[in-house]
Parts: C-alpha cells; structure tokens; sequence
C-alpha cells in the first residue's frame, strides 16, 4: 500500500514537473501556440504576431506600422498597408498577409468560370463524406503525403483556393500558407467553407474522383 | 534466470524510453502540426487542446528519458501505461467514428500513419512491454 501510495505520488511530481517544463517552453519559444486563443480572426493576429515580433526587431519597425499590418489582416480586408521602404514590403511578402481571403459569391464565380482548383483543408474522411464538386483533398494533417498525390494537378501559377468547414476553421489558411512556401502565388482563402458552400445549395459530391 | 531478468528490463527501458522520446521531439519541435492533429481527432473541446498540445509531448518525452537514465522506473512505467491506454482509447474512437486522419505518432520519423487497427495493436502491445517494469521492484 506505501509503496503504490509512493508511486503515485511520484508519478504526480512528474507530470506537474513536465506540464511546467512544457509551459516554459512555449512561452519561449517563437513558434508556441495560444494557450487561450479567443476568436479566430485573433488567432489570426497570434500566429502573425511571432513572424511581426521576429522581424520587427530585425528591421527596427515602429509600432504603429506592426498595429496597421495586423489590424489590416485580422479586419480580414485585402488593402495594402503602406510600408516605409522596400527591404519592409520584401520581408512582409514572406508573411501570411498577402492570402486573399474571398467570400462565397467570389468562390461560387471561379467555379462557374472553372479558373480555380479548390483544395479541401479538412482531413481525408470529412473529404469523402462530401466536398466542393472538382475539389481535390489536401488536408494540413497529412499535407507532404496528399501533396506528392496532388501536385501535378496544380500548377504554380493556377488560382488556388483553400477552404475548410467553416469561418471557425484555419485549416484552410494553414495548407495556403504550406502552398504558399512551395512556390504558388496565386492563392485564395474561402473562409465560408463547406458549410457555406452546402448549405447555398451549391455542386458538391462524395468520394474520390481523381 | 535473474541475469536474463534484469536483461530483459533494461531492453524494456530502453525500447520504450527511446520511443517516447522519438515520439515526443517532432511535437515539441512543431506544436501547431500537432495541434492540427488533435484538433482533427474530435474529442477533446477546442479550449482545452492548446494545453494538451503543449504539455503532452514533454510529459512523453521527461518519462521516456527518465525510464532510459533507470530513474524512478515505476512510476514513469504507470504513467507511460495511462498513455498508451488514452492513446488506444482515442484511435479506438477515432476508427469506429470512420475518421482515419493523421496518428501524429512517428512524424519524427517521417512515417507519417493514419489512424488504424495496427496503431492500435502496436499500442497493446507497447502496453505488454511496459508492465514488466511496473511490477518490478528494485532491490533497495
């Protein structure tokens, strides 16, 4: 009985001892995550905030530049923030600021013109149970395995639009970033999502066609 | 007999030591990857998958560490078991929901896997290779 008594009490130590080790470092680490992420269009502000941090200090930006390019990006608009000098405009493209992010009547025009290859963002077996008609799966989870099966139906320069289940999800916003780091520029965001595109009725189908 | 006991320990302490370690580094290494992962699992409630995401992979890899070093073998041996259990239970529920997304389990190692019966077995029988030192007491 003492000795499971000490067991336990050992083994109590160690995951506290662990948890706090685990806090510390992401507190430290750049590339942590928001312990308490409030909306997602703030969790959007935290995830530049690392990469702003980074370079702010690099290149000696003000704040009120750092404020107007996450306030720019988290009020979800496209207009370009004016930047003091082109070192600033080169280092920012790098950023995630440059992704449109389009509504459904923009989504619903491209695929009616067949200019854009929608990527579904959401794993495999959401992809199976029903997805945007033509929409090839290309989920964040296994982006390197589904991106070798993928690749030679997206060119560089193709529109390129993103989506996930909904405005609530970033999973779509984390395979355009992934996209964006191989070389593709022409990368949208559909943020309504599935549910948007489902629930006006749109094409949709199951299974994999391709 | 007791040579090939204590034998058979310390290759139990180090297979499953190094492979929670293994495990753990590319979770710690990339926290947002691993969160997608959790996040896509379905079970635990948005708020409470940061901390989960952040704290799990050292719990993984302080015990794996500690069992490899021959440090307070019981106690990390019972907490690698409640691991395995979750982890069983999870893929479990995970596979009868049909969701065969990312395991997250050896990224490290570029494997990569999905959900699926074989996680799962390897899982028992990880569980299987733990006990050992769980039961066994150390001469003081």
């Amino acid at each position: 009985m003492k000795n499971i008594q000490k067991i336990t009490v050992q083994s109590f130590i160690i995951l506290v001892v662990s948890s706090i080790l685990g806090i510390i470092f992401n507190i430290l680490n750049p590339a942590g995550i928001e312990i308490n992420p409030k909306h997602l269009q703030k969790q959007q502000y935290v995830s530049i905030h690392p990469i702003v941090k980074q370079k702010k200090e690099a290149i000696g930006l003000s704040q009120k530049v750092v404020k107007q390019i996450i306030k720019s990006q988290t009020s979800g608009s496209t207009s370009k923030v004016d930047l003091p000098s082109q070192n600033i405009k080169q280092v920012f493209s790098e950023s995630t600021i440059s992704i449109e992010h389009i509504d459904l009547a923009k989504a619903k025009e491209l695929f009616d013109k067949k200019e854009a290859i929608f990527l579904d963002a959401r794993p495999e077996f959401r992809y199976l149970e029903g997805h945007i008609k033509g929409s090839l799966s290309l989920s964040a989870s296994m982006f390197p395995k589904q991106y070798e099966e993928v690749k030679d139906k997206i060119k560089k320069n193709s529109i390129i639009i993103t989506y996930c289940s909904g405005v609530d999800c970033n999973l779509s916003d984390i395979v355009a970033n992934k996209l964006k780091g191989l070389g593709y520029t022409n990368i949208k965001i559909f943020k309504g999502g599935w549910q948007l595109w489902n629930e006006a009725g749109y094409a949709v189908e199951t299974g994999k066609n391709y | 007999m007791q040579k090939v006991s204590k034998n058979l320990i310390f290759i139990c302490r180090i297979v499953i030591g190094s492979l929670f370690v293994i495990s753990s580094i590319d979770k710690i290494i990339d926290p947002n990857h691993f969160k997608i992962i959790v996040s896509e699992y379905g079970i635990l409630p948005d708020k409470i998958i940061p901390i989960f995401v952040i704290i799990l992979p050292w719990i993984q890899f302080i015990c794996g560490l500690m069992l490899m070093l021959n440090l307070y073998q019981e106690s990390n041996a019972l907490i690698i078991v409640c691991l395995l259990v979750m982890f069983i239970i999870t893929f479990g529920i995970n596979i009868i929901r049909g969701n065969t997304s990312a395991c997250g389990c050896f990224d490290l190692l570029g494997f990569n896997e999905k959900i699926g019966v074989i996680v799962i077995i390897r899982n028992i029988f990880m569980i299987f290779i733990v006990l050992p030192l769980l039961f066994n007491k150390k001469k003081e």
